[in-house]
C-alpha cells in the first residue's frame, strides 16, 4: 500500500512551498495531540485536541459518541483581542468568555507551552 | 522526514538538521505560542478592568469585524453582507458591483448609502485591511452598533 504514494510522489514531485505547508501541518497535529492531555487523560473514546493555531487564534476540538452511538463533534475556536477573548463553537456566533473562563483557557495555553517546548528545545541545537 | 518529525510519540529522536523545514518551523511553533501566551495574559489582565457593559459593545465590534473578514475571503458577498445587515435591523442597500453598470459614466453611478467612515484604528492596524476592505468593516460595525 505504500508504494502507491511513494510512486506517486516520485511522478509529481513536491515543491518546496508544498513541503512546507505539510510539515507545518504536521508540526500542528503533533502539538494538538500533546495539547489534548493538558486537560487531563483523555476518557476512552474520545477524541481532544488543543492547540495554538497562530498568535491570536487557540483551539479546542473534541470527538466523541454517545450511548446511541452517534457521532458529536465541536470545535471551540478562542480569539484573542486587545479589548477580550471571544469563543465560537461550531460556527455559532462569537461570545464573550468570562473571567473564569478566560482564566482556565490562560492555564491552558501555559501548560501546553511547557509541554511543547519541552519536547522541542531538546531537540534544537542552540535555542 | 516522516521519521524525524513524528517528535511528539518517540522518546530518542535525531535533532532536527540546523535550516531544515522542521528546525525552522519550530522555532517559528515556538515563537507563535510565546506571543500566544503573552496576549492571552495581557486581555485576561485587560478583561480584570472591564466593565460588562463595554463588553457586550465589544462581542458587537467583534462580530461585525468577523461579518467583514468572511464578507472579503469567502465570497459569498451578496449573501453575507445582507445578513450582517439583516441583523442590524437595516435596509439592505444594493451590493456595489450591481449597483454600477459596468460601462456606465463615472457621473451616472447611483451613490451608495453607504457612506465612508472613519475606521477605528483597531481595525486597520490589526488586520491590514485594504482601504476598501476597511470601509466595509467600519460600515458593518455602524450597522452592528445601531442594533
Amino acid at each position: 500500500m505504500t508504494f502507491f504514494p511513494k510512486l506517486l510522489s516520485v511522478v509529481t514531485p513536491k515543491t518546496a512551498e508544498e513541503k512546507w505547508n505539510d510539515a507545518y501541518r504536521r508540526a500542528i497535529q503533533e502539538e494538538a495531540k500533546v495539547g489534548g492531555k493538558v486537560f487531563g487523560p483523555i476518557p476512552e473514546g474520545i477524541r481532544r485536541e488543543f492547540f495554538c493555531l497562530d498568535e491570536r487564534t487557540w483551539v479546542w476540538h473534541e470527538e466523541w459518541k454517545d450511548e446511541t452511538g452517534k457521532q458529536h463533534i465541536r470545535t471551540t475556536r478562542y480569539d484573542v483581542r486587545p479589548h477580550g477573548i471571544f469563543k465560537a463553537q461550531n460556527d455559532q456566533p462569537y461570545q464573550p468568555l468570562t473571567y473564569q473562563e478566560a482564566s482556565n483557557l490562560f492555564a491552558a495555553a501555559k501548560r501546553y507551552q511547557e509541554m511543547v517546548r519541552a519536547e522541542l528545545i531538546p531537540l534544537l541545537q542552540g535555542a | 522526514m516522516n521519521k524525524i518529525f513524528n517528535i511528539f510519540g518517540k522518546s530518542n529522536i535525531e535533532l532536527f538538521p540546523q535550516g531544515s523545514n522542521e528546525d525552522i518551523i519550530s522555532r517559528l511553533r515556538l515563537n507563535k505560542i510565546a506571543i500566544g501566551v503573552d496576549d492571552l495574559s495581557r486581555a485576561l489582565n485587560a478583561m480584570g478592568k472591564e466593565d460588562p457593559a463595554k463588553t457586550l459593545q465589544n462581542v458587537k465590534a467583534a462580530e461585525a469585524f468577523q461579518g467583514a473578514v468572511r464578507f472579503i475571503q469567502d465570497g459569498e458577498r451578496k449573501a453575507t453582507v445582507a445578513g450582517a445587515l439583516a441583523r442590524a435591523e437595516v435596509v439592505p442597500v444594493p451590493a456595489m458591483s450591481n449597483a454600477i453598470p459596468k460601462n456606465a459614466p463615472q457621473s451616472s453611478a447611483p451613490e451608495s448609502t453607504i457612506q465612508p467612515q472613519p475606521v477605528p484604528a483597531e481595525i486597520t492596524t490589526e488586520a491590514n485591511l485594504t482601504e476598501a476592505q476597511a470601509n466595509v468593516a467600519a460600515a458593518l460595525l455602524k450597522a452592528e452598533q445601531k442594533k
